[in-house]
């Protein structure tokens, strides 16, 4: 018997193909974020009206991650933006190889803004690297404000958390201050815009955060 | 029926299946590297905040090292506690029941400096 030491990283396969798409990414100036969410937490939607409002002034383009069907692909399509979808088969996260084949569909370089929307779900797509610049999360206040303890490595990893549904507030049990306090318990970093879909209510500082480091990345080359 | 509809969405749902590809992966090439024929035990370090849950991680592991030099292997794998520098006094403590709290001066979170683990330290293989 040998005993033999090793210290490898078991992600670092996938943080190998990661870090190459980072650097796709990079040579053509293009900002990518990574949105992560519950199941109903309101992704697409968040999707619809980043994409309306910031069409005009970015070239976007959209990745969709799903287990099954194209209904969000279809969604976003219908608004004009270049959208490609990833069927998963069953996996419930999307990872580094998976968006390769979805890259080759779009121009990068005629593109400013990639987002690329997980697969729903609050464990496993905060474990495994895009190539992202950012990433994004989102949570609805009928998920309730115990989320930050309990995926704690989602709110670690994300420079972003839109809390959404905040017009539902006065039915539900739920504190955005709390989800806040309790986020930046998590990651002191991480920047919290409360928000609604549905009344479009908090949105303005979100696009403004996205349309400044897109911004950022163009310039910085 | 219904327990067998289970456990495929269990098997097929499992982003631990992917971990112990990349596991099995590596144990396949330490045994061509060291010109062994088996491997006996993998050792793993596994942080209380990484996804992996231990159980799921063990079985995926079973189902694909099947008729591989890691049929039989034993997973031993290690938990290892979440830990933090606090953002304001800086000292570094052990976070319990997942709130980050300093034990020091009660202020919340700081940067993590252990719990996100998720590799392979030893192997075993004759």
């Amino acid at each position: 018997m040998t005993r033999i030491k090793v210290i490898a990283d078991i992600l670092e396969s996938n943080a190998r193909i990661a870090r190459q798409n980072a650097e796709i990414f990079n040579e053509v100036g293009l900002y990518v974020i990574n949105l992560m969410g519950s199941p109903g937490a309101g992704k697409t939607s968040l999707l619809e009206w980043t994409v309306k409002a910031l069409s005009e002034h970015l070239r976007i383009g959209v990745i969709e991650g799903d287990i099954q069907s194209s209904i969000d692909a279809e969604r976003i399509s219908r608004l004009g933006i270049k959208t490609v979808q990833i069927n998963t088969g069953g996996a419930c996260h999307l990872d580094g190889n998976m968006i390769r084949p979805a890259l080759d569909d779009f121009n990068l370089k005629e593109l400013d803004l990639l987002i690329v929307e997980n697969v729903g779900n609050l464990v496993c797509p905060a474990e495994f690297e895009l190539g992202e610049d950012a990433k994004v999360m989102l949570l609805s206040v009928t998920e309730g404000d115990d989320k930050p303890q309990k995926y704690p490595l989602m709110f670690q990893q994300s420079a972003v958390l839109l809390v959404n549904k905040v017009d539902l507030l006065p039915y539900v049990d739920c504190s955005v201050d709390v989800i806040e306090e309790r986020s930046r318990a998590l990651n002191t970093a991480i920047e919290v815009f409360p928000i609604s879909c549905k009344t479009h209510e908090g949105l303005e500082p979100w696009s403004a955060w996205l349309k400044k480091h897109v911004g950022e990345k163009r310039e910085g080359g | 029926m219904t327990i067998i509809h289970t456990i495929a969405i269990m098997f097929f749902d499992m982003h631990e299946l992917a971990m112990a590809q990349a596991i099995l992966d590596e144990a396949q090439q330490q045994v061509e590297a060291h010109r062994a024929h088996r491997v006996l035990t993998i050792r793993l370090q596994v942080g209380e905040l990484s996804t992996a849950m231990p159980e799921a991680l063990t079985f995926s592991f079973e189902v694909i090292s099947k008729d591989t030099c890691a049929q039989d292997a034993k997973l031993d794998i290690t938990r290892v506690p979440w830990r933090i520098r606090c953002s304001s006094c800086q000292k570094e403590y052990r976070v319990h029941d997942r709130l980050a709290l300093c034990p020091e001066c009660n202020s919340a979170g700081g940067e993590t400096i252990a719990g996100k683990e998720l590799m392979i330290t030893e192997m075993e293989v004759e």
